[in-house]
């Protein structure tokens, strides 16, 4: 301990380059996990928000909800598990206003029925009362939408009031409007200005792209369906698992970049101080006790490294504007630092060898 | 009881085909209280014979007991801690860390002992050594005849029984130097300790005790007269 901190007082300066440079290097980690993570989430809060264990679908839908179609009647009837019907539609919305140019939006609709437990908690506003209400994700907010705005669905021509906004919500990058179940059903996305639902019958069930299912028990299928627990429906969005892994590799590979980094300065400065460490172990200083010294400065460069690298990635994430999606999240954070510390230390070994390889007889003749 | 008592301790190096009798057996002892030169040209075994004594090196052969201890019986470890409960060096161009002010320096032997750090005493020997001035500056902000001053200071701490120098005069001139030894000759009078030292200078062998030359590896005592 003694030690340690002295040398770190001595050499201030060679001590804060170090520091500066595992900072800057914990910084973009942190940076990278935070833009890594408001990008996954951009693409699943809406199917987190579901808190369903999975959803049943077309299996010939290839995994992708928005084209599966099946017959809510009767995939309701195989099972009396805990359920709710479940329709995806991407589309585009015009937002009204009296300017000339309507703006135009790329939205995901997400129909359920009322008082759904599939849509997340309401910020504003109110439920769902009639055919022509929707409620947004409240990041919608940041598209210049306002609560009792209109929204037109550029598919289908219909009109909207915004009755209520939820919390951020998001399916494949795009924001979420819930809706009316049945007003974005397969059928109804195929006609434009088609009147309500009453058209389903015993002979043609209304249509719908999936079935949620809240509790994970045995679920045995006819052929043509297939049950996807909820993280599968995540994977299989389009271009998630990739973005994720070039992520999670880039992380990666800078926290062990950055483990290497201090790993090697701390080999080089132990190299430059094998006279004193010889000198000490020459005069009765055991390995124990100088390699005690080696590791604790190895944790001090990295936790006051990833401490400075995390202050200033906070403050650059605030200084973002919003449009970037990141999200901060501590559990990965600490996961990242653990692992980091853990390379470090890792990499420390090497100095520890050379502490352990240090003549005394040598130092001795040298000084 | 002897501190030392060294027993037809000898040491040869392999070097390829060649062997280096670096030192012939050798038989001596030295007791507290006496100041022990050892002098012979460059490459005669002097460093050889110290380090040794110092549990630095083993013997080739031999007995050697430190304090009635038979260095042949520890182990790396148990020799590191005689080294430091029993031993002071001060070498050549002294054995300070860069990195610690002279009272640092001390507070890191007591810390190390587990011992709790005494100010007073720390003061006291500084004191002593005339560079109490001289306790919160860093080695380099020294002069060669503070550091070397300092390196005794260092050695002391812990009250050893032998101080063990190798040419602590070295880098010092004349006057510094003489200052140096008579420092040494008194630690070894008033703090009853046994004081080897190594030097090639002539001069400085009337404050020694004893002198102990070694050529091309034989040792022998001489007398002042003899130089
Ligand atoms: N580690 C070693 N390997 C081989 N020869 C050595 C080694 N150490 C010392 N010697 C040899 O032993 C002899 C005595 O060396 P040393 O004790 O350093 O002499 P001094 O200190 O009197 O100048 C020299 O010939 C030296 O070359
Ligand atoms: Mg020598």
């Amino acid at each position: 301990m003694f030690l340690a901190i002295k040398e770190i007082k001595y050499l201030k300066g060679r001590y804060l380059l170090i520091i500066s440079v595992v900072a800057l290097i914990f910084y973009l980690v942190f940076f990278l996990t935070s833009l890594a993570y408001g990008l996954a989430k951009a693409n699943r809060s809406a199917i987190d928000h579901f808190k369903v264990s999975g959803i049943i679908i077309d299996s010939a839908a290839n995994n992708n909800i928005t084209v599966s179609s099946i017959a809510q009647n009767s995939v309701e009837a195989l099972f009396d598990h805990d359920h709710e019907p479940l329709n995806i539609a991407l589309s585009n919305v015009y937002h009204i206003s009296k300017s000339k140019n309507e703006k135009l939006l790329s939205v995901a609709f997400v129909g359920t029925i009322d008082d759904s437990r599939l849509v997340p908690v309401l910020l504003e506003g109110r439920q769902i009362n009639a055919n022509n209400e929707v409620i947004a994700s409240i990041s919608l907010k940041q598209d210049g939408i306002s609560l009792n705005d209109k929204i037109r669905d550029s598919k289908t021509d219909r009109t909207y009031e915004i009755v209520g906004f939820t919390k951020e919500a998001k399916y494949n990058t795009l924001p979420v409007i819930y809706i009316r179940l049945d007003l974005i059903s397969p059928p109804m996305q195929a006609y434009k200005n088609a009147e309500a639902l009453s058209g389903a019958t015993e002979d043609m069930p209304q249509r719908i792209n999936a079935l949620a299912v809240f509790k994970d028990d045995v679920i045995k299928l006819p052929s043509g369906l297939i049950y996807l627990p909820s993280e599968e429906v995540i994977n299989k969005l389009p271009g998630y698992q990739a973005q994720v892994l070039t992520f999670g590799m880039m992380i990666g590979f800078l926290s062990m970049i950055s483990a290497i980094i201090i790993g090697i300065f701390m080999y080089i400065l132990t190299i430059q101080k094998s006279s004193s460490f010889g000198i000490l172990k020459a005069q009765g200083f055991n390995n124990a006790y100088i390699i005690k010294a080696v590791i604790l400065q190895t944790i001090i460069i990295t936790f006051v490294g990833l401490l400075i690298g995390y202050l200033i990635c906070m403050i650059s994430i605030k200084l973002l504007p919003s449009k970037v999606p990141t999200s901060i999240n501590y559990w990965f954070y600490l996961v990242i630092s653990l692992l980091t510390s853990l390379f470090a230390l890792a990499g420390s070994l090497f100095s520890v060898r050379a502490v352990t390889k240090i003549d005394p007889l040598e130092a001795i003749r040298g000084a | 009881m002897s501190t030392i008592r060294l027993i037809d301790i000898y040491k040869a190096f392999k070097d390829g085909d060649n062997t280096v009798h670096a030192l012939f057996p050798t038989t001596f002892t030295i007791e507290k209280n006496e100041f022990v030169a050892i002098i012979g040209p460059s490459g005669s075994g002097k460093s050889t014979l110290l380090t040794m004594i110092g549990a630095l090196q083993e013997p080739s052969g031999g007995k050697l007991y430190i304090d009635d201890v038979d260095i042949a019986l520890l182990n790396d470890k148990q020799k590191a801690k005689l080294r430091f409960e029993k031993i002071g060096f001060v070498l050549q161009s002294a054995n300070l860390l860069p990195f610690l002010k002279i009272n640092e320096q001390l507070e890191l032997k007591a810390k190390y002992a587990k011992k709790r750090y005494d100010q007073k005493e720390s003061n006291k020997l500084l004191t002593q050594l005339g560079i109490e001035k001289l306790a919160d500056k860093y080695p380099n902000k020294l002069s060669g005849g503070e550091r070397q001053r300092a390196a005794i200071a260092y050695a002391l701490y812990g009250d050893p029984v032998l101080i063990l120098a190798d040419e602590p005069t070295a880098s010092l001139d004349g006057q510094k130097s003489l200052e140096v030894v008579a420092l040494l000759k008194e630690i070894a009078k008033k703090q009853n300790k046994a004081v080897i030292m190594v030097t090639h200078d002539n001069r400085l062998l009337h404050y020694c005790d004893r002198i102990l030359k070694i050529e091309d590896g034989v040792l022998q005592e001489v007398a002042h007269s003899e130089i």
